[in-house]
């Protein structure tokens, strides 16, 4: 089985072809030409029966995949019109487990299992094409609903293989507002340490001038001068071994003792003020003027990425390149705000224009595999006062324009964050029974570990 | 944050990124002279004009000789200036390599000078009489010619052989 041969299934298909036989004269070829083996129809829960599941090594569902059967009338639509068609018809919406529907199991549902979900969502009807990825209780579109033709069904199988062989990768976010004072540094460092408190592997970025989180972290900045010109060379002249020695020699691992027992660790990717500046200039002639380079962070972790199940990534409120290069490479967004109407419009205008942007210019980037980040997670209220019964409503109302997912839990402003900072730690380590721990404990829960299909 | 194309800037790129399609044979005297000097310097000035030809894979336009140069130097990167197709072409007249006179339509007098400065440059010319050619092409010239190959039919000492050298200097655009 080849590609060429499998396209050459798909034309021979029926307009109408039913679900069965779509997936004994096509889909089944899928696997082949993948070299897994699959199971058909297994329980993955009770009640629970998606069309096939692909296994990894140790046995774990790596893939779901439900299929539907034909539809001549969504095979006709092109373009934008595709999309819409199919997020209007039922096919699609019990594809994914559109909740509205009554008695329905999809990929959400598959991926929402309490027992080993899979990594990796497919919805298939000979028609339409959609993958997921399931970060844990995230479910994240990879792509746009795709109509299938002989030119995206070879990328289907690239993507496929691609995910299929790297599940691991870490999910890379980015906490950003192009308004200052909200708290991005302090929020990235703690929520950073209540998932390594529990039991993720997490990786600290600091891309902003300032390194005011690789300070607070206890690391000296000074000690890491151009040390990323070592990996950027190494990953520019594409030598694997060599930019990822780099990069572990950039990489500091730091220990955090909460009373007598607990010992958490979390890895930082310290920043140093001269040469982040540097590598922020957009010309002259220092030696971090590289091609592509809005998509060099994007590249760089992408060494170590599968060694992390979070990675996040500290910038600076400017629009710099460090920003931009810390949105190309992100796979999620949170954004910071406060309750201030101008920093409320920046909130939006991230989310309806920057990241979108960010989005179509990763699209342009052939090497990069297909996928539809960064896309925004949602906005937290942080670093506030109680706003009150009246300010609460304007600024509700404010944000109902918008279709912005707000977080529940709000971080307040405590001295004990402060306290913290003068020790050198994420006060969820320092104090971990204080107010604002618990209020991060459960920021952190609500971002990460609510099942949640994130909607473009 | 809208534009991230990296035409018109000048770049640092590994030299193993860069190919040099037109093996011209560079003298060694000249490309160890210069050699020495990035050794001692680790870096060059005056930029390599590359374009790309694929995701992070680049072509010398112009200034291959320090290429050569950086290589032997042992540099692994070398500061480029990155082009495109367009700017390549303008790049190529602005540095002598190629000169876009449209026979259709120049005078007499332009065609007769850029004879003159070919016969300079290639030895291949040096039967030709500029003035001479210049006149029957403006006598004999028409929108239906689509090639150089009816200047061999005007008895100027232009055979077939030259017509290669002739596509530097000149162009047909009715």
């Amino acid at each position: 089985m080849n590609i060429e041969t499998l396209v050459e299934k798909w034309f021979n298909l029926n307009p109408k072809e039913s679900e069965a036989n779509l997936n004994a004269k096509f889909t089944n070829h899928i696997w082949d030409l993948l070299g897994y083996h699959f199971n058909v129809t297994p329980n993955i829960s009770p009640g629970m029966k998606p069309d096939y599941v692909l296994f990894d090594e140790n046995n774990f569902p790596l893939l779901v995949v439900e299929t539907k059967k034909r539809n001549p009338e969504l095979a006709a639509q092109e373009g934008i019109n595709f999309i819409e068609a199919c997020e209007q018809h039922n096919y699609y919406k019990q594809a994914w487990g559109c909740p509205s529907l009554p008695n329905n199991n999809g990929i959400f549902q598959y991926l929402s299992v309490i027992d080993n979900p899979a990594k990796y969502g497919l919805i298939f009807n000979g028609d339409f094409w959609q993958l997921f990825r399931k970060v844990d209780g995230l479910i994240v579109p990879l792509t746009e609903v795709q109509k299938v033709t002989a030119e995206t069904l070879p990328r289907l199988i690239k993507q496929l293989q691609h995910y299929l062989q790297n599940p691991n990768k870490g999910f890379i976010v980015s906490m950003w507002n192009r308004k200052g004072g909200v708290s991005k540094t302090t929020n990235t460092i703690n929520i950073a340490a209540v998932l390594s408190a529990m039991g993720k592997k997490v990786l600290i970025a600091d891309f902003d001038p300032q390194t005011d989180l690789t300070r607070s972290l206890g690391l000296i900045p000074e000690k890491y001068t151009n040390k990323l010109l070592n990996c950027l060379d190494s990953l520019q002249k594409d030598e694997a071994e060599e930019t990822k020695i780099q990069l572990q020699d950039l990489i500091q691992k730091q220990q955090f003792d909460i009373g007598k027992t607990g010992k958490y660790f979390i890895d930082i990717l310290p920043g140093h003020k001269e040469t982040l500046e540097k590598f922020s200039e957009n010309e002259g002639d220092n030696a971090y003027q590289m091609t592509n380079k809005p998509t060099a962070i994007k590249r760089l972790l992408s060494y170590i990425a599968q060694d992390y199940d979070y990675i996040f990534l500290d910038t600076s409120p400017k629009a710099d390149m460090l920003t931009v290069c810390s949105l190309f490479a992100a796979d999620g967004v949170i954004i910071p705000s406060d309750y201030d109407p101008e920093t409320l419009r920046h909130a939006c205008h991230i989310n309806i224009d920057t990241i979108p942007k960010i989005r179509s210019q990763r699209d342009q980037k052939k090497s990069l595999i297909d996928d539809n980040y960064p896309r925004v997670l949602g906005l937290v209220f942080s670093n506030c006062p109680d706003m009150g019964v009246k300010l609460k409503k304007q600024v509700k109302d404010y944000l109902a324009k918008f279709s912005l997912n707000i977080y529940q839990t709000e971080l307040r402003h405590y001295q004990a964050t402060v306290l913290a900072k003068f020790h050198r730690k994420p006060v969820v380590f320092h104090s971990p029974k204080s107010e604002i721990s618990k209020q991060y404990i459960a920021l952190t829960k609500e971002i990460f570990f609510s099942n949640r299909l994130l909607t473009a | 944050m809208e534009n991230f194309s990296d035409i018109g800037k000048y770049l640092r790129i590994p030299c193993k990124k860069i190919t040099n399609k037109n093996k011209s044979e560079f003298h060694s005297a000249v490309v160890n002279a210069i050699a020495e000097k990035l050794r001692t310097n680790q870096r060059n000035f005056l930029p390599i004009i590359v374009k790309e030809i694929d995701e992070e894979e680049y072509e010398v336009l112009l200034n291959a000789h320090i290429l050569e140069a950086a290589k032997k130097a042992k540099l692994d990167f070398v500061w480029c200036i990155m082009a495109d197709e367009e700017r390549g072409k303008q790049i190529e007249i602005e540095s002598k390599q190629r000169f876009e006179i449209n026979l259709l339509n120049a005078s007499e007098e332009t065609i007769a000078e850029m004879f003159d400065y070919i016969k300079s440059v290639h030895t291949g010319f040096s039967q030709v009489n500029p003035k001479e050619v210049a006149k029957e092409i403006v006598k004999n010239r028409s929108n239906k010619w689509k090639s150089f190959h009816p200047i061999t039919k005007l008895r100027c000492k232009i055979g077939r052989k030259k017509l290669d050298i002739l596509d530097k200097f000149f162009c047909l655009q009715s």
